[in-house]
């Protein structure tokens, strides 16, 4: 914390190499945030930079009233918003509705039997996530990448801890019926 | 006890308050371990989505893109044309003070007449030799001027000194 204090500091002060350093820092935060949520690969670096000019010119005002991850995380929220709300590629509230959230018992899914290996899952999960409402998208990727609590999402994207937990519980249980139905159970199961 | 419900078994997984009649159940219910289990297996799977290329030398483009924006922001014409426009309305002002400007006037129409019209101190003016433009305009004039020339020096100078 103190690094980062010494960090915002320096940059006021016009050092290059401390913002440099400050970048190199959340870069990776950033990247999550801003793939996970614009589709088109095109846009998506330069929305990182703007991310950070946008950093870059209101630092001073950030005076570490909350955590600098979460403030950065909602300046890289708030920037991909406003990208797609200009291009009218997709609404805040996207296809919300549509998901389905049956809050089944385990008696009623099928019964996986192979575990598929970590990766290919991470690969399957990952198309399946590009298929979901946006708002699903960015908790699933504040919540278990970033692994942020409910409340840090919740400042983040301007929502209540309890919205915050029912996306993310929504979005898992899509995710498991997607799986289950999509691919043979014993490709995921032993 | 019932079968858990999805809702219970997140709760579990994200660390909430570990119910001893939830971790009881697991122990005995075979069904609900593998659910748990399965339900692991897509936690860990989100966990290794983020794996998305970094692109190369953000940092050093965020810096030049600032840089850029910065001297977009503080744009000016470059010192060779500022002087020339600052050396045109000099030219002009000594013209109207030193010159017969009649036949110029008289070749103006509309706008151009009747701005130079104000220009002059009086219309009887407007024809007379070195009848000069109104005091006020003339000092204003002079003053932007002298202004535009300074700065523009400054600029000058301060390029020549950067440049290697």
């Amino acid at each position: 914390l103190t690094q980062e204090r010494d960090l915002v500091r320096e940059t006021l002060e016009g050092s290059a190499a401390a913002f440099e350093e400050l970048v190199r820092g959340y870069e990776r935060l950033v990247i999550h945030i801003v793939y996970r949520m614009i589709p088109k690969t095109e846009d998506r670096e330069d929305l990182c930079q703007e991310v950070f000019v946008r950093v870059y010119e209101n630092l001073a005002g950030f005076g570490f009233r909350s955590k600098l991850s979460t403030w950065i995380s909602r300046i890289a929220y708030n920037t991909c918003l406003n990208h797609l709300d200009k291009r009218r590629e997709v609404s805040i509230d996207e296809a919300l509705p549509g998901i389905e959230s049956a809050d089944q018992t385990p008696g009623s899914c099928a019964r996986p039997d192979k575990v598929a290996e970590q990766q290919d899952i991470a690969a399957r999960l990952h198309e399946e996530i590009e298929q979901l409402p946006l708002p699903y998208r960015t908790v699933l990727t504040l919540f278990h990448i970033e692994q942020m609590s409910y409340a840090e999402i919740g400042r983040i994207m301007d929502l209540p801890e309890g919205t915050v937990k029912s996306h993310l519980f929504r979005a898992r249980s899509h995710l498991k019926m997607r799986l289950e139905s999509r691919y043979e159970t014993k490709d995921l199961w032993p | 006890m019932m079968h858990l419900s999805d809702s219970e078994i997140q709760e579990y997984l994200d660390g909430g308050a570990k119910d001893p009649r939830i971790t009881g159940h697991l122990k005995e219910c075979r069904l609900c371990s593998e659910a748990v289990g399965f339900y692991r297996t897509v936690y860990a799977g989100l966990a290794d989505t983020g794996v998305f290329p970094r692109p190369a030398g953000l940092p050093a483009r965020v810096t030049s893109r600032l840089h850029l924006r910065r001297q977009g922001k503080h744009r000016l014409p470059s010192p060779e044309v500022t002087l020339a426009a600052a050396g045109i309305i000099a030219a002009l002002v000594v013209a109207f003070a030193f010159l017969d400007m009649g036949p110029v006037v008289e070749g103006l129409s509309g706008f151009g007449r009747d701005l130079v019209a104000y220009a002059l101190p009086s219309p009887e003016a407007a024809g007379g030799q070195g009848s000069g433009l109104r005091p006020s305009l003339t000092v204003v004039l002079w003053g932007f001027v002298v202004i535009v020339c300074v700065s523009t020096l400054d600029r000058l100078l301060s390029r020549s000194v950067q440049t290697p």
